[in-house]
């Protein structure tokens, strides 16, 4: 079988393939508008996929764990009397930290609403990270709507739909945080580089940064509130310029492994 | 573009989508998977038919390019002009042994990697280039080539009867 070469073919090709990219280069927010309502269409069905996926693994790990359940339940009420204890020595400094608090005028950086979202969809893109969550402009997510979760920051809502939203997440090539050293105030800029770690540069070449230092938000940029747990210090090196440091940082949060996040309106009152 | 008039293609293209968007993503391993377009684009070519397999995976670059969020176009350009690649072996090679279809696999795959980094380079300077960018795609293709050993015996099973693949040499 001869492979023939039609001389249409070439042309062909070179149309379909440059099509997409004129459209996306001559207009952005109909590419934005397209994949957005791409993906209000498919969200429902994702997520509808998602809550059987999570019931299937609830019921699962339910099953699995029923021979240890009484084993376990010795040991809970054990660590239940203990915890007790506990409980009451940490309402003693609860109290004592709510009064220093208000001693040291530390108002909170952030006010009230947090909806809990989950993740419905990754980026099937090898390079690119981001997300779809099922919360959407009904729910009072816009964007720079911050993502986080129990462990520190996540990312930020890009797009908005109706009742889902896409959102950058913090390792992507195209993400970019303000951030500083917990320990010694030395601000830099985080930002994805398409690994799983962080690179944090336009740090001070005097900085006294160390490995294991930990990293959170600055607040300079007016996107991220200051404070937000980033990661920890991994490495640090100069710069090609040497006239700066930068230094590669390990977040906290398991990127590849989001399943739920939550969306915080911060409003700064400072 | 007779494929489009293909029911059971068509069907099988979008549960390959659906799959790519909610099941591919717990294959990860350090945000690193194997790509099942590619892997189904090779048993396409190889065991159904060739001809169409450029608008095969133009299709499913598009598709790619929807729900991913990198430049819109980068995807699709970079799986068409890999399938052009696909279909110049899958013309000159023996299609039915196993070992071509995943070194293919493995060609197709990384050039795919290298297709989008050098048209992401050519038009969004500075890209997405870095150390990290070899190393993700061989290990990706890698991950490709991988779960092609296991996914293409299946498909050849359960895919090649309703999606009427032929065979290269026919006796009678």
């Amino acid at each position: 079988m001869r492979f023939r070469v039609h001389l249409s073919r070439p042309f062909i090709l070179a149309g379909a393939i440059s099509l997409p990219l004129l459209v996306g280069a001559a207009s952005p927010p109909l590419v934005d508008h397209l994949r957005m309502l791409t993906t209000t269409f498919v969200s429902p069905v994702l997520e509808v996929q998602a809550q059987i996926t999570r019931f299937a693994q609830d019921q699962t790990r339910a099953l699995l764990e029923l021979p240890h359940l009484r084993r376990n339940n010795e040991v809970l009420r054990s660590e239940v009397q203990g915890l007790k204890r506990d409980l009451v020595r940490l309402e003693e400094l609860k109290q004592e930290r709510a009064r220093l608090e208000e001693l040291l005028h530390l108002k909170k950086s952030f006010s009230g609403k947090v909806v809990a979202a989950h993740v419905i969809q990754h980026d099937p893109s090898l390079w690119g990270h981001y997300i779809v969550i099922d919360k959407g402009e009904a729910d009072g997510i816009r964007e720079n709507t911050i993502l986080m979760n129990s462990q520190g920051l996540v990312g930020k809502a890009v797009s908005t739909g109706a009742h889902s939203s896409r959102a950058i997440l913090l390792v992507d090539h195209e993400s970019r945080v303000s951030a500083m050293n917990q320990r010694t105030r030395d601000v830099g800029l985080a930002g994805g580089n398409d690994t799983l770690l962080l690179r944090m540069i336009y740090l001070d070449r005097d900085a006294q940064i160390a490995i294991g230092d930990t990293i959170i938000t600055s607040g300079l940029g007016g996107v991220y509130p200051k404070g937000i747990p980033i990661g920890t210090v991994q490495m640090i090196g100069e710069d090609e310029t040497e006239l700066t440091l930068f230094a590669v940082v390990k977040p906290f949060v398991p990127f590849s492994k989001l399943e739920e996040v939550l969306c915080v309106f911060f409003t700064t009152e400072s | 573009m007779r494929f489009l008039h293909d029911r059971k293609l068509m069907m099988m293209l979008a549960v390959l989508i659906w799959f790519e968007l909610s099941i591919a993503s717990y294959f990860s391993v350090y945000s690193i998977r194997p790509d099942f377009f590619l892997i189904f684009l090779v048993f396409y070519a190889f065991r159904i038919n060739w001809k169409p397999i450029v608008p095969i995976a133009f299709v499913l670059g598009v598709s790619k390019d929807i729900f991913s969020n990198s430049f819109f176009g980068v995807e699709t350009a970079s799986l068409a002009l890999g399938a052009v690649f696909l279909e110049f072996l899958a013309v000159r090679f023996d299609r039915e042994k196993r070992w071509i279809q995943l070194s293919t696999l493995f060609s197709f795959s990384l050039l795919s990697a290298i297709l989008f980094f050098v048209i992401s380079a050519l038009i969004k300077p500075p890209s997405i280039l870095g150390s990290w960018f070899l190393t993700k795609s061989l290990l990706s293709s890698c991950y490709t080539t991988l779960a092609g050993s296991a996914v293409l015996p299946m498909a050849e099973r359960w895919l090649r009867f309703p999606l009427r693949g032929g065979r290269q040499y026919e006796l009678f």
